[in-house]
């Protein structure tokens, strides 16, 4: 049997340093896209709360050490950092190694305001939204950071448009 | 131009794809004249009117905008699954 290798989505792009911005990848943590059916989502918050985490509000993310939950679209959410899920009344997907997601740090809010239509100056959870033409979801991290997810196939792009728009921020300073 | 989603706030333009009037479908056996017009026929006022959005790049909620045609004011944004109820 051959012995693949295992690469995340952005070995060899990252990470760089361009000024005074930092991007680097998060490791990739288990993904499950959870997807309450019509009127269960009292039940799901149950069996969410069995390993310890709690429903989002729109917009928001729960966390528990490590393991967070992600508001992830209308009655669509992303549970990250946890092995595996209780049963529960929901459209559940395991999206593990589907994306990639992208540490921001430094000038971050100028580096995404060239590429996000969003004001990301006072955000504190979630925005699904665009980067350049490719969507994109853009979490709050604490000390002006923000984490970029993106699905796998596009992290190159996603490098590349970050790296010219850093580029951009720095030539100005 | 700009559309206050219920869910993800006032967010641009870019983020939404529009989806053709907001109609109310006739019953299954209403006939050929009201399917006629509910399929082919449009009205392209001058002044308000009542739209589908899809929030793509967003929540991906679908939405049911009331805008001016005249003046691009936007005043109604609901969710369509509650005016489907």
């Amino acid at each position: 049997m051959v012995d693949l290798k295992e690469t995340s989505p952005c070995a060899g792009l990252l990470p760089v340093q361009i000024g005074q911005t930092a991007l680097r990848e998060v490791p990739q943590t288990p993904v499950w896209s959870v997807a309450p059916f019509a009127q269960q989502h009292k039940a799901v918050a149950g069996a969410l709360k069995t390993v310890g985490l709690s429903l989002p509000e729109a917009g928001g993310v729960s966390r528990n050490g490590e393991a967070s939950v992600l508001w992830f679209g209308h009655d669509q959410m992303l549970v990250t950092g946890v092995a595996s899920l209780p049963p529960m009344p929901a459209a559940v997907s395991d999206q593990s190694d589907g994306w990639t997601c992208v540490r921001i740090q430094g000038q971050a809010v100028d580096v995404l305001a060239r590429l996000a239509p969003v004001d990301l100056r006072h955000e504190t959870g979630v925005a699904r939204t665009l980067i350049g033409h490719m969507t994109a979801v853009i979490i709050a991290r604490e000390a002006g950071a923000f984490d970029v997810m993106v699905m796998r196939s596009m992290a190159k792009t996603l490098v590349h448009d970050l790296t010219v728009a850093a580029t951009g921020v720095a030539a100005r300073d | 131009m700009r559309i206050n989603c219920p869910v993800c706030g006032e967010r641009d333009l870019r983020e939404f794809y529009y989806g053709g009037a907001a109609l109310k479908r006739p019953a299954p056996d209403a006939g050929m004249a009201p399917w006629d017009d509910y399929v082919h026929l449009r009205e392209n006022p001058a002044g308000q009117t009542r739209d589908l959005w899809h929030h793509e790049s967003g929540c991906g909620a679908w939405l049911v905008v009331t805008r001016n045609t005249v003046t691009h004011a936007i005043s109604d944004v609901v969710l369509a699954k509650e005016v489907a109820r």
